[in-house]
């Protein structure tokens, strides 16, 4: 049945709709009406679930690793700030292999401080061995978390479900909410083992030698490669129970394409509306949309892009010193090529600043001149016409 | 995928009692029970943090018995104290300090105990003149302590102040008996009906080990002023004593003075006299009465008008007394001499009046003493052991000069009880640990069943306070005043068992180890071992010194220390 919802509140539907059995969370902007949602929820009984209120996202994540150790469900949710916080126990997670599943909105990270939707809070996480998974709407949003459970419980794996702050998060769309029968039919009760024994003791987290640790960590990389195949095995039963899918890169309008838009998140959307235009207007021009970004989908890219000449990448983010972060990742993937398309870095949106289709207009049309690769992105912000 | 954790993460399952952290510290944590600042307040140095612990779990029989370590008469002063351990209860930094003084009416009042008994083979001799408080204090202890005691009383029947001086309404007699029957189950001779004179004196010094001389004051102060004799003035204590009672209706009854003497002889007029109008007139400033803050507010309560800043001229009528002539008056401190003095002003104002009561205080009567052992004041010069010039005569209460509460003179009979045990009659103090900065040592410590360290005393700063939630305190109803003005029945209702256990359960028990064994729970390296229900020690191979256990001790006992 199609509801009204904020992408917060279809994140928190999705969370009841998991079984969720355990979440500790600290109030942030924009993320706060997931939290709020969810304490209601289980305040009046529709979810059956421990909530814990932590002191701080550290104590949150901390609190997570602990409870999901013991084989429940797990959820958290945080932006900006709150995720900068947690970072030392993301690392905690992963290396712990604790299938975490954690909302994350898009906010900027102070200073300035300020609250406009920015990429770079999650990106700057992008070492942390958790799956990274960007939504474009609530109801992808929605999707992705059940489908992440799915996904993390198989490879053992955290992972993040991020959304724009303020555009997706609080944005209210029809959003079709799943019936409990059919999500259980999608994702079964969580079969994790309770890694606290009484009758067998152990410590967990112990020191290890040079060796172990290289052993452990190219576990933890080898399983998160291969966990692009249960990303894929994931969104295909999704498909079979709820006739929607998304993949890992969504081509859109790439049929005959030369030029093709790269973008993530609610950008998507625009850039959507920008490419039919522009075909309108007789210019080759697709879109593709990356939805997994850690493991980083470099083969189904090289396969969407083989035919493409220019490759415009718009980043809601910034690596300061060098520049849009997709951008560089995709750079970096099609470098293997034979014959390599131009790649093109924008960096736009930053802080929420709106990016409408007829700025990306103008940038593909700009951009169509460009003969050659730059090492530094263009500004799309005070682009004159 | 193959999805063993025993695979995908790091396990151990070896011990890591091979990492000797202890190494890694200067610091260990020390577990010493210390006083709370209650104790170190009381003037008879009841180990209140104690008292409260068992009060909390219901048990009054041993709350009972902690008390009569250190205090004879819990019941009076559960009534009566001043209680200056409520004054400096640490909880009244964080909400509102604990009930100490109705827990201890409470606990004589529900609690079944014995005093401590010890035998001797050789007990002292020691002759008590004067059956007020202080005296029985000294009594009490010395027999505690297995001496052998003759009270000579010149009433008829031992209690002195107590029996004599406090209205009913603020201590029952059944209550007075109560605890004068606990003293006389310990077996001292009485001679009551006996006034001590001169001779007597050296008859007592030549039969006895020691003498300890408690006559409390009780001659009334004159005013020495106009009309002072005429009919219808009468003066507090003789009046409270029953001595000279008012006869006949009395219309406006006038008592002069700011203590407890005129609030307890205006609040018994007024229920000797149902219509009468009493007012009371103090030297003092209104907020700077002496008496006690319960005594002047239920004085209050009950319609007495008290007026402040006033002194009387002239006692004024057509022989009975008709008026009371008063002047204004500012109390000053004598910066060098440290002694209050009435600096009058001009503005008169006259008070019509039909009966006067002047509390004014009382002077000694001890004429009959060697001069050696008096001061200018005529009141017996002693040490704070009771050491008076004389070798093996001690004296002690209101004689000395002391301050007049029943506590401190139970405290002053105590010192006097142990210095007459120590055989210390001149010289050097007997060496004695005292309770914090009082000048008080405790009867248990003495005894060597307390060992609480005298000198720790739990500053608000030493507790942790996070886990205590927050609650206001218990304070037992009172009587209605409308009612009160009818009989002489208790004006404090007191606490129901449950009442007191709650309110005891507030205390933050300070310098005494709850068994909470959060020190226990939080150590990172399980170096603390839990001995017994409330005993901690360390491992000094495995405490760190990261002085957690110590930060978290609700009551301040584990406090960190270097290691040797």
């Amino acid at each position: 049945m199609k509801e009204l919802l904020s992408g917060n509140h279809a994140i928190a539907e999705a969370v009841r709709l998991s079984k969720v059995q355990f979440i500790a969370a600290y109030p942030i902007t924009p993320q706060t009406p997931i939290y709020e949602r969810i304490s209601q929820m289980v305040s009046d009984g529709t979810m059956d679930a421990h909530m814990m209120r932590a002191e701080s996202e550290h104590s949150a994540m901390a609190a997570c690793i602990a409870a999901s150790m013991t084989g429940v469900r797990v959820f958290t949710a945080t932006s900006s700030q709150g995720l900068a916080l947690m970072h030392e126990m993301l690392h905690f997670a992963s290396g712990n292999r604790v299938p975490i599943v954690m909302a994350c909105v898009n906010r900027v990270v102070a200073a300035p401080w300020a609250f406009g939707s920015d990429q770079t809070d999650t990106l700057s996480q992008r070492d942390t061995g958790w799956m990274q998974l960007y939504c474009e709407d609530g109801q992808e949003a929605l999707d992705t978390v059940i489908q992440a459970y799915w996904i993390c419980e198989k490879v053992r794996i955290p992972a993040m479900v991020i959304i724009d702050g303020f555009y997706t998060s609080h944005f209210i769309e029809p959003v079709e909410v799943p019936t409990e029968d059919e999500v259980d039919r999608y994702l079964p009760l969580p079969s994790l083992p309770n890694r606290f024994q009484f009758s067998d003791p152990a410590f967990l987290t112990n020191v290890v030698d040079a060796y172990q640790y290289t052993e452990f960590k190219r576990r933890l990389f080898e399983d998160l490669r291969a966990a692009k195949e249960v990303v894929r095995e994931a969104d295909r039963r999704f498909e079979e129970i709820f006739e929607r899918s998304y993949g890992m890169v969504e081509p859109f309008e790439m049929e005959g394409a030369e030029c093709a838009i790269v973008t993530s998140g609610s950008i998507t959307s625009c850039a959507r509306i920008a490419v039919r235009r522009l075909r309108e207007k007789g210019f080759g021009v697709g879109l593709l949309k990356v939805k997994l970004f850690r493991p980083f989908p470099s083969e189904e890219l090289r396969e969407h892009l083989k035919d493409i000449r220019r490759v415009v990448v718009i980043d809601r983010n910034l690596s300061a010193g060098k520049g849009g972060i997709f951008w560089d990742e995709i750079r970096s993937a099609l470098y293997s090529m034979e014959a390599r398309p131009l790649v093109f870095g924008y960096i736009g949106g930053l802080c929420g600043e709106d990016v409408p289709p007829e700025m990306i207009e103008r940038c593909i049309i700009r951009c169509m001149e460009r003969k050659k690769m730059e090492d530094l992105p263009e500004w799309m912000h005070g682009m004159s016409t | 995928m193959c999805l063993s954790y025993e695979d995908l993460v790091p396990v151990s399952r070896s011990s890591t009692e091979v990492f000797k952290t202890g190494l890694w510290g200067k610091k260990r944590p020390l577990y010493r029970e210390g006083i709370g600042p209650c104790r170190q307040a009381c003037p008879c140095g009841i180990d209140i943090p104690s008292v409260l612990s068992f009060v909390s779990k219901g048990d009054f029989d041993r709350a009972l018995g902690q008390i009569l370590l250190e205090n004879p008469f819990p019941g009076i002063c559960g009534r009566v104290c001043y209680h200056p351990c409520e004054l400096s209860c640490n909880r009244g930094r964080l909400d509102e300090t604990v009930s100490v003084r109705s827990i201890e009416r409470a606990v004589s009042d529900y609690g079944k105990a014995s005093p401590v008994r010890l035998s001797r083979t050789k007990p002292k001799s020691v002759a008590i003149v004067g059956g007020g408080p202080a005296g029985l204090s000294c009594a009490y202890f010395l027999l505690s302590m297995g001496h052998k005691v003759s009270i000579y009383e010149k009433d008829q029947a031992i209690g002195g102040v107590l029996r004599y001086g406090i209205p009913a309404y603020r201590l029952p007699e059944s209550v007075l008996e109560r605890e004068i029957e606990r003293l006389l189950s310990m077996g001292p001779d009485v001679h009551t009906g006996v006034k001590v004179d001169g001779s007597l004196l050296n008859e007592l010094l030549l039969a006895h080990d020691s003498v300890f001389l408690a006559l409390g004051l009780e001659e009334p102060r004159r005013l020495d002023i106009e009309g002072e004799k005429r009919d219808g003035v009468y003066y507090g204590l003789p009046y409270l004593r029953g001595e000279r009672p008012i006869v006949g209706r009395c219309k406006h009854a006038v008592v002069i003075g700011g203590g407890d003497v005129a609030m307890d002889a205006a609040r018994k007029l007024l229920r000797e006299q149902p219509t009468a109008k009493v007012s009371i007139y103090a030297p003092e400033q209104f907020d700077s009465l002496p008496a006690l803050k319960e005594n002047l507010e239920e004085a209050m309560e009950e319609g007495i008008e008290i007026r402040g800043g006033l002194i009387p001229v002239s006692f004024e009528g057509d022989g009975r007394v008709q008026k009371v002539r008063f002047v204004d008056v500012k109390v000053e401190t004598d910066p060098v001499a440290g002694q209050r003095r009435f600096v009058r002003g001009k503005e008169a104002m006259d008070v019509e009046a039909d009966v006067v009561v002047i509390c004014a205080g009382q002077v000694p009567r001890t004429d009959f003493l060697p001069s050696q052992i008096l001061d200018e004041r005529g009141l017996v010069r002693c040490d704070r052991y009771g050491r008076t010039r004389m070798a093996r005569l001690f004296a002690g209460g209101d004689i000395v000069g002391f301050k007049a509460t029943v506590a401190d003179a139970i405290a002053s009979g105590k010192r006097a009880a142990m210095a007459i045990d120590m055989d210390s009659h001149s010289g050097e103090p007997p060496d004695i640990p005292l309770l914090g900065n009082s000048l008080l040592p405790s009867f248990s410590h003495y005894l060597g069943i307390d060992r609480k360290e005298t000198g720790k005393v739990l500053a608000f700063e030493a507790l942790n306070t996070i886990p205590v939630p927050f609650s206001a305190a218990f304070r037992p109803e009172k009587e209605r005043p409308g009612q009160r003005r009818k009989d002489f029945r208790e004006v404090s209702k007191g606490f129901r068992e449950k009442e007191a256990m709650e309110e005891a359960g507030r205390c933050l028990s300070c310098g005494l180890c709850k068994g909470c064994d959060l020190c226990f729970l939080v150590c990172p390296d399980v170096a603390i071992v839990r001995k017994d229900l409330k005993v901690f020690s360390v491992k000094d191979d495995y405490c760190k010194a990261c002085g957690v256990c110590a930060r978290v001790c609700p009551c301040g006992v584990l406090e960190m220390v270097d290691r040797e």
